[in-house]
């Protein structure tokens, strides 16, 4: 596998994880991966891509785990530092319209297309544990307002649901046609049901766990599964 | 009918750690460490891998001081499953204790070999739409001696001649342990099994299937499932990182140099996977490689949108693919009624 060696040009916390970022120096597409490593002779660990194709550096999220082989090291990265990254690779790939589901580092992909400019999600179900795990959601906000419908599952704020999102697609609506508006934001009462497309594509990014659980939801509700692709951590 | 085989009810703990699973060299550094000459290390891999002793009692060639110094701070890492279930075709499905959770590995006896599936994961990341370990979600790799254990600890563990890496989760996202149990159970100086009785069966993870087939002789299945992208990538997230056509060109250039069987893995979906256009697009993208194709009956797992195709839709593909000179075997299916479908039985238990 082909390495090349490039130098970091950023490496800041964001939330619970990290933005790491070098200059790019291929060619890619939105929901394509990388494979990053500190030195040639380690294996490499794969990360989706979420800059856009046309910026000047490459940008990755990741999530330090501690005790793992890659992530403290990548933690501890400054700027000028070098780091091997493999030619981009894989085929997640996004339609004109579709529901983007993605818990933590896995909204990297939906980052990357919005930033591209190229099929961001025309509705996006966004989880994390707590709001500082929403990466970029006043971007989401802003690009896709009601139909931007956060989870939290260990904190309650405002205008974020509290659940895991596969709790939510449980309790959410899913018929024909374009799907519908989000949560929105009732001040008082119980959160409402959301509304989802059963005819829409559905792009799921995340931890296994995430995708299969939410995927088996979306065909329980009628969702073919044809229509449903996944990218999962691994 | 299902029948209910005597097993251990409770497994014992495991707090030290276990030798099995340790290679010779490891043994030998380890003997050294503990103040003893190398030799004693071959003398505990005699006993864990050509004797199969479950206790260091049992090593009785060592001296007491250095069997009562074992038992103090290791484990031997024998553990016999917690409960095993025999199908009406002989198949026999056992649950090993791994950490408070279980993983399973399915007994296959045929008239000309007796197979062992093993597991190589707690449950699995790879969240393939067919699968009920994926649902599961990953819990942990298996160490070498967790795999190793399946087989030693087996009832049949005597009797057993194939060995399957297809139990589990992906032996390829657990390369290390996987290729250690590997070179234990094909080594003289462990199981000495032949490296062409003992298939490992993958997804298809670059650049691990690299290192694998660098550093291991045992034969290779893929987990094709389809021959299109899109509708792979339905069935299998890993299409999306790995693409099949990048996998099939490595095995296409190794084979360049590397003898060794490739099997091709391809369960069969009603309507799904199972039409002469599949066919067709199998031949084109399998031009060039030397394998055989298994077609698989599914086994149906809960909640799933899939159905195991109808018997003539196999022989049709089978036919189709034999006409064009790719040669197909229809897989027999076993163990239905004891949830052999990968990581059912497990799951349930849960």
């Amino acid at each position: 596998m082909e390495l090349t060696p490039v130098a970091v040009c950023e490496n800041r916390r964001l939330g619970p994880g990290f933005w790491l970022s070098w200059e790019r120096t291929f060619a890619f597409r939105p929901g394509q991966v990388v494979g990053l490593t500190l030195s040639p002779q380690q294996a490499v660990r794969w990360y989706s891509l979420a800059s856009g194709n046309k910026d000047p550096w490459a940008s990755v999220l990741y999530t330090e785990v501690e005790g793992g082989e890659l992530t403290p090291f990548l933690a501890a990265l400054k700027p000028h530092d070098t780091l091997y990254v493999t030619q981009p690779q894989g085929m997640f790939s996004f339609p004109p319209r579709y529901v983007g589901v993605a818990t933590g580092t896995g909204i990297a992909p939906f980052l990357s297309a919005q930033k591209s400019g190229l099929n961001g999600p025309t509705q996006l179900l966004q989880g994390a544990r707590s709001q500082d795990g929403l990466y970029f959601a006043e971007l989401w906000r802003e690009v896709l307002g009601e139909r931007y419908l956060p989870c939290c599952s260990r904190e309650k704020a405002l205008g974020v649901t509290f659940g895991r999102v596969t709790d939510l697609l449980k309790r959410a609506n899913l018929a024909g046609g374009e799907g519908g508006l989000g949560l929105g934001a009732p001040a008082v009462g119980p959160p409402r049901a959301p509304h989802f497309s059963t005819t829409m594509p559905y792009r799921l990014c995340g931890s296994a766990e995430m995708v299969v659980e939410a995927r088996d939801v979306l065909i329980e509700k009628g969702v073919p599964f044809q229509q449903i692709v996944s990218e999962v951590y691994f | 009918m299902t029948e209910k085989l005597p097993v251990t009810e409770k497994p014992p703990a495991f707090e030290k750690p276990a030798l099995l699973g340790k290679t010779r060299q490891e043994l030998r550094d380890l003997a050294e460490s503990l103040g003893r000459p190398a030799y004693t290390g071959n003398q505990l891999t005699q006993w864990l891998y050509k004797k199969r002793v479950t206790t260091f009692d049992q090593m009785t060639d060592l001296p007491s001081v250095l069997r009562e110094q074992l038992t103090e701070s290791f484990a031997v890492g024998r553990q016999a499953p917690l409960q095993g279930q025999e199908s009406v075709d002989g198949t026999k499905k056992y649950l090993f204790p791994v950490a408070g959770r279980t993983v399973e590995a399915a007994y296959i006896p045929e008239e000309d070999r007796k197979t062992l599936c093993v597991s190589s994961q707690v449950g699995c990341k790879m969240g393939c739409l067919f699968c009920m370990t994926g649902k599961q979600g990953f819990q942990g790799n298996l160490t070498a001696g967790q795999i190793v254990n399946q087989i030693l600890s087996l009832p049949e563990g005597h009797l057993l001649t194939n060995a399957v890496y297809m139990g589990m989760g992906e032996p390829l996202d657990n390369l290390d342990e996987v290729l250690k149990s590997l070179e234990i159970l094909t080594s003289e100086w462990g199981l000495g099994w032949s490296s062409q009785r003992i298939t490992l069966s993958s997804v298809g993870l670059l650049p691990a299937l690299q290192e694998f087939f660098a550093r291991s002789k045992v034969r290779f299945a893929l987990s094709l499932h389809s021959p299109f992208d899109e509708e792979r990538s339905s069935l299998m997230p890993v299409q999306n990182v790995h693409n099949l056509h990048e996998i099939l060109s490595f095995l296409q250039t190794i084979q360049e140099e590397d003898a060794r069987r490739i099997t091709i893995e391809y369960i069969c979906f009603d309507g799904v996977n199972d039409t002469p256009r599949h066919a067709r697009e199998l031949v084109k993208i399998l031009h060039g490689l030397k394998t055989r194709v298994n077609l698989i009956h599914f086994h149906p797992i809960p909640g799933t949108p899939l159905k195991g195709s109808k018997a003539q839709a196999m022989t049709s593909l089978q036919e189709a693919l034999a006409t064009k000179g790719v040669p197909a075997t229809i897989r027999r299916s076993r163990g239905e009624d004891i949830l052999a479908a990968c990581g059912l039985l497990s799951t349930l238990r849960r």
